[in-house]
């Protein structure tokens, strides 16, 4: 095979599938009304594209179109749009969000404002706590500090306002008098 | 793209999955088919028609509809099945019992059938051995009639590439069929 012939042969399957410029189409066509060998080998070529095109392709299986629509749906329904999907989602960080704050303050409140602890706005280390013993009525049986002020006379002070109040609100749910509760009390700005 | 593919994608895009169900039957048979003659194997062949088409439900956001619908499903098909490939440690051996000869004619003339029968056996053999580069663009010009601009933006490669790939396929396999 001679340069010529090879070149050519690089250009017979654009020239089988009519993709080659005007100019090559003619190289090629020129070349093949005199060169036999060439010829064969584009027939050969042909030869190949029609087998290749007998080759059959080996059916699908009997359900394959059912399998194929089932897994579509599958899909489709897994990509479906819920409207109301998107609104929950956004909602579900903020409700999160409300239950954080929400158990804070209360708990905060239940801790440091106690319906004892009248003094909104103190900080714990600037009261004190009391133990008392209520009779029914809610009255004080007993009063005890926490630990002394470092006074003895506020300690006396402290006690004794206590004692001449009635706590019935904090009798709510109690069982058997006696009943012991615990109390914070705010301390006179001078003993801070 | 067909207007037909438009309209349907148009209408999937609004929600209606009926319209992808059309385009499923338009083109499934073909895409199986396509799939079958590079990985020579009827259940890998529909597992991956399968997933071209769950891939292209998908991706259909993406598609750029000013380009051939058909060209776009191919590639994620063939992409599907290079990589589906790539993963296995060998190529599956194929059953070739089921290589159908032929026409009526042949099967008149028993020594005819019998060249035909082991011409076609050789092929096929020949074909998968081809590299899979050279196999795509060989099946997509020959058996689904392709024209090499479309192959180009089937595979995301140049005219040119497809053209030198085209001819070293088909003299590959000629030469190995017929000798030099």
């Amino acid at each position: 095979m001679d340069e010529r012939c090879r070149k050519i042969r690089e250009l017979l399957s654009g020239f089988l599938d009519g993709e080659l410029n005007e100019a090559e189409q003619k190289l090629v066509e020129d070349h093949l009304i005199e060169c036999p060998l060439c010829q064969k080998h584009l027939a050969r070529l042909q030869d190949l594209d029609q087998i290749i095109k007998e080759i059959e392709v080996e059916r699908p299986s009997h359900d394959f179109h059912l399998r194929l629509a089932r897994r579509l749906k599958q899909e489709y329904d897994l990509r479906r749009p819920r409207p109301y999907l998107p609104f929950l989602n956004r909602l579900i960080p903020l409700a999160a969000a409300a239950a954080v704050i929400i158990i804070i303050l209360l708990s905060t409140h239940l801790f440091f404002y106690h319906p004892a602890f009248k003094a909104k706005g103190l900080k714990p280390e600037r009261r004190i706590g009391v133990t008392v013993e209520l009779d029914s009525l809610g009255r004080v049986v007993s009063a005890d500090l926490e630990h002394s002020t470092g006074s003895d006379s506020l300690d006396s002070l402290l006690l004794e306002k206590i004692r001449a109040r009635k706590f019935p609100h904090l009798l709510e749910g109690g069982k058997g008098f006696p009943a012991q509760r615990r109390l914070y009390l705010p301390l006179p700005k001078d003993t801070q | 793209m067909r207007d037909e593919d438009g309209l349907d994608i148009e209408q999937v895009l609004k929600g209606d999955y009926n319209a992808f169900n059309r385009i499923v039957n338009r083109y499934h048979t073909r895409v199986y088919a396509m799939i079958y003659r590079i990985v020579h194997n009827r259940s890998d062949a529909e597992d991956l028609t399968q997933e071209t088409f769950i891939h292209a439900y998908r991706g259909l956001k993406g598609f750029d509809r000013r380009r051939p619908f058909s060209a776009w499903l191919y590639r994620i098909g063939i992409n599907l099945t290079m990589n589906f490939l790539k993963k296995k440690s060998r190529h599956p051996m194929v059953d070739i019992d089921h290589l159908a000869l032929a026409s009526t004619k042949l099967r008149d003339n028993p020594v005819r059938y019998a060249e035909k029968k082991i011409l076609l056996k050789k092929v096929e053999e020949e074909m998968k051995k081809l590299p899979e580069d050279l196999k795509t663009v060989l099946i997509l010009r020959v058996n689904e009639e392709m024209s090499y601009e479309e192959i180009a933006q089937t595979l995301g490669i140049s005219k040119g590439t497809v053209m030198s790939r085209l001819s070293r396929a088909r003299h590959k396999l000629k030469e190995a069929v017929f000798g030099g």
